[in-house]
């Protein structure tokens, strides 16, 4: 659903259709923070990265993303998220294909892999014709401007990537009515005269449920549904 | 049910809300809250079932359609149900399980390429028929499919007299709600939706 609709429907909800409590610009507001707690609760967006080396050894991560999924090295054996504490001193030190993904102490929104894959991850200028062009063509990590121009002519080693869980926008979130009742709990705890606490907490609760319940976030567990029957 | 029962549902509703003619509600608007209080009834019941043919592909993957909400079966032409696998099951079991190839599919993966999108692994060569996928899917527009015709008016009511600010719109609430959960226990239903709920329960 479309946000101009979704707040549409937001206002019949609210019975404020002739916009006399709040403002559209205020119930948008409410919809990209329901949108984003959706995102939060369900985890059911995803998308991956490719690991690209910073300079120093550090990678960054999306600003969509929520949480990581799973990694994956070149090998096919799993990366394991480990808590800095956990790895040994020598393990952070280690050059290798890294089996660790750990969290940058000193800078929050990177991280670290364990071992460090700058050995094995070659970066080797490519060779590019006059008008932006590969020569040999089809490399992969090479970033280009959309219309096939290369802006930066190194190629990168493929050593592992990830899955992870990312925010969402409204528009992409199929269960439209929990996106509004969540607004109408941000919209019935305002500070202002028209605060409901009561009508905020039912709304809050309805939203919860609809998370919990919902098909679009069934967590499954790890095991087999056969037939319907869960196992 | 057909276009028409819709007709006579949203007549009904008129008289529930007293507006005869038409002065508060336009047909269009109150065919827009039929509309979404049978998405409602069959986002909890589960009880509509569409079902779609599956061909491999290069990539494995597979967009559900529009109209899906939540798997239910996958079977195999030769009659096979082919199991509903986590990611994490797969991942346990396989490692990086998605580039393994195979000739038959051995499970069908929803939670791991985001929703609406789902996987059968291994990947099977491109262009062999893997099976019949049957889904919980959502309702037609303006159309009357449910079977159950008072849960959605009572949904419609809730929305009705909830757009007008009304006490009354709680107690129809829980009327669809008992409905709901009634069809969910009775013996007499044939239940498509398995009993157990994933996730947390606030």
């Amino acid at each position: 659903m479309e946000k101009t609709e979704l707040i549409a429907l937001t206002r019949r909800f609210l019975g404020d259709v002739a916009a006399k409590v709040w403002t559209d610009a205020e119930l948008g507001r409410f919809i990209d923070e329901a949108a984003n707690a959706y995102a939060e609760d369900a985890e059911c967006f995803h998308a991956s990265f490719s690991f690209f080396p910073a300079v120093d050894g550090g990678y960054e991560y999306p600003e969509n993303m929520i949480c990581l999924l799973v990694a994956w090295n070149r090998d096919g054996e799993n990366i394991a998220p480990q808590a800095h504490h956990d790895l040994i001193a020598d393990e952070i030190a280690k050059k290798g294909v890294p089996k660790f993904i750990f969290d940058d102490l000193n800078d929050p929104g990177r991280f670290r892999l364990s071992p460090d894959p700058e050995d094995i991850q070659e970066v080797t200028p490519l060779e590019v014709d006059e008008w932006g062009e590969i020569i040999d063509g089809g490399q992969w990590g090479v970033i280009d401007d959309g219309f096939g121009v290369v802006l930066d002519a190194d190629g990168y080693t493929f050593v592992g990537d990830v899955e992870y869980v990312r925010s969402a926008a409204p528009e992409e979130i199929r269960d439209y009515l929990a996106l509004v009742y969540h607004a109408m709990y941000q919209a019935y705890s305002t500070d202002a005269e028209f605060a409901n606490p009561r009508m905020a907490q039912l709304y809050l609760e309805r939203y919860r449920r609809r998370v919990a319940m919902f098909g679009q976030v069934k967590h499954q567990n790890a095991g087999v549904s056969r037939a319907g029957n869960f196992y | 049910m057909a276009v028409s029962a819709f007709a006579a549902l949203r007549g009904k509703l008129r008289e529930e809300i007293r507006d005869d003619f038409s002065l508060q509600w336009t047909d269009t608007a109150l065919d827009e809250i039929i509309n979404e209080a049978q998405r409602e009834w069959a986002l909890f019941t589960g009880a509509l079932v569409g079902k779609i043919e599956i061909t491999a592909n290069e990539r494995g993957t597979f967009a559900a359609p529009v109209d899906f909400f939540e798997p239910l079966r996958m079977v195999t032409p030769d009659n096979r149900d082919v199991p509903i696998v986590s990611w994490r099951r797969l991942n346990a079991d396989h490692g990086d399980f998605r580039e393994r190839t195979g000739d038959t599919p051995e499970a069908v993966c929803f939670d791991f390429d985001g929703y609406g999108i789902f996987r059968i692994f291994p990947r099977i060569p491109a262009g062999k028929k893997i099976g019949t996928l049957f889904y919980h899917r959502l309702p037609r527009m303006n159309t009357l499919e449910a079977d159950d015709a008072v849960a959605v008016a009572a949904h419609a009511l809730y929305q009705l007299f909830r757009a007008e600010n009304k006490a009354q719109a709680e107690n129809h609430y829980n009327d669809f709600w008992d409905r709901v959960n009634g069809r969910a226990r009775s013996s007499q239903t044939l239940r498509n939706r398995k009993n157990m709920r994933h996730g947390v329960y606030y």
